[in-house]
């Protein structure tokens, strides 16, 4: 157990040294504070081209004690009105369901959580999430209705999340 | 039977019983095992519930009342461990007679909260912000952590201030 936890922080650790130097382009992310590894934040540019564009939202990782074996959680904390996004936050996408534990049984295993995949693996995973909605399994209902029947109101009311993101 | 082994049994039948009867603590006074309750910084309230937007603050305040540390309570939320304050638990709001939710639910805060970007901007001065702005904040993996947490730090507040001001610009042209 303890082995097992020493193994995450150190994961994490090198992970957090990696984003450091080579994060991609709008993205930030690390601990919220280095006295625990298993909680980080980050922050995520909307992408260009979307609706979203403009806005930086923030959202927080919790890591397991097993991770990497076991995928984090991740809860976007300013508000997103996204099909794969419960209205809580909670991020609802492939990459953070282990092999197995399928809720939706469309997704294929390779786009799976695995120990080969990594925190900034799972933010490029949500950036092209936000970037284009996957309403077949969604999360948030409304929004997947909404998107599917009246984009130009959809595009609306997610714009104004870019714009509250910033506290604009 | 020798006197020795009597009092031998005797003690074995109390230890016996003791284990046999000590399981809930409903049927025991909660002051002999239930550590004292601690008084909770707000302060602390605020650090946790910042992480788990959704969860109760009467359930993170009696946890960390009980366990007195903000990391130990961010170990038990992640563990599942957080319990549901038992109804006697008095919590800090709990006086003013805010809804008295229970459970780890979320909140029924009607107040909206500023985005965590504007807490994150509110920790600096319009100076530092021009500073981070005009000079920004090289991607370096320093040696202490408190280097990396306020490099970190300065990383952010680029991204959130560059944002808000490229979207100044852009409704003063429309």
């Amino acid at each position: 157990m303890a082995s097992s936890q020493s193994t995450a922080i150190r994961r994490l650790m090198t992970e957090y040294k990696e984003l450091t130097l080579h994060a991609p382009e709008g993205i930030t992310a690390g601990p919220l504070s280095e006295d625990n590894y298993l909680v980080w934040e980050a922050l995520i540019c909307g992408p260009e081209d979307t609706p979203l564009e403009g806005g930086v939202f923030t959202a927080i990782l919790t890591f397991p004690r097993d991770y990497p074996l076991s995928p984090p959680q991740m809860r976007f904390t300013t508000p997103l009105y996204h099909p794969n996004i419960y209205p809580d936050g909670r991020v609802c996408i492939s990459i953070l369901h282990a092999p197995g534990e399928d809720p939706n049984m469309y997704e294929s295993s390779s786009e799976r959580w695995s120990p080969v995949q990594s925190v900034e693996k799972i933010l490029l995973s949500v950036v092209s999430m936000l970037a284009e909605p996957n309403d077949e399994s969604p999360a948030n209902v409304d929004a997947a209705k909404l998107f599917r029947t009246d984009r130009k109101a959809y595009e609306e009311r997610v714009r104004k999340n870019a714009q509250e993101s910033l506290g604009l | 039977m020798s006197i020795f082994s009597v009092a031998f049994l005797l003690i074995a039948l109390v230890a016996a019983y003791k284990l046999i009867f000590s399981g809930p603590a409903s049927n025991r006074p909660p002051s002999s095992r239930t550590p004292a309750l601690r008084p909770v910084p707000r302060a602390k309230i605020d650090a946790v519930a910042s992480m788990f937007p959704d969860l109760a603050r009467d359930a993170i305040e009696y946890d960390l009342a009980r366990s007195g540390s903000v990391e130990r309570t961010v170990d038990n939320i992640i563990n599942g461990r957080l319990q549901s304050p038992p109804p006697t638990f008095q919590s800090s709001s709990s006086s003013s007679s805010s809804s008295s939710s229970s459970g780890p639910s979320r909140s029924s805060n009607s107040t909206p909260t500023p985005p965590p970007t504007l807490a994150l901007l509110q920790t600096a001065n319009k100076e530092e912000l021009d500073a981070i702005v005009d000079n920004p904040p090289p991607r370096v993996w320093t040696d202490t952590p408190e280097s990396r947490a306020k490099n970190l730090r300065d990383r952010k507040l680029l991204m959130i201030e560059q944002a808000r001001r490229k979207f100044a610009q852009k409704s003063a042209e429309s």
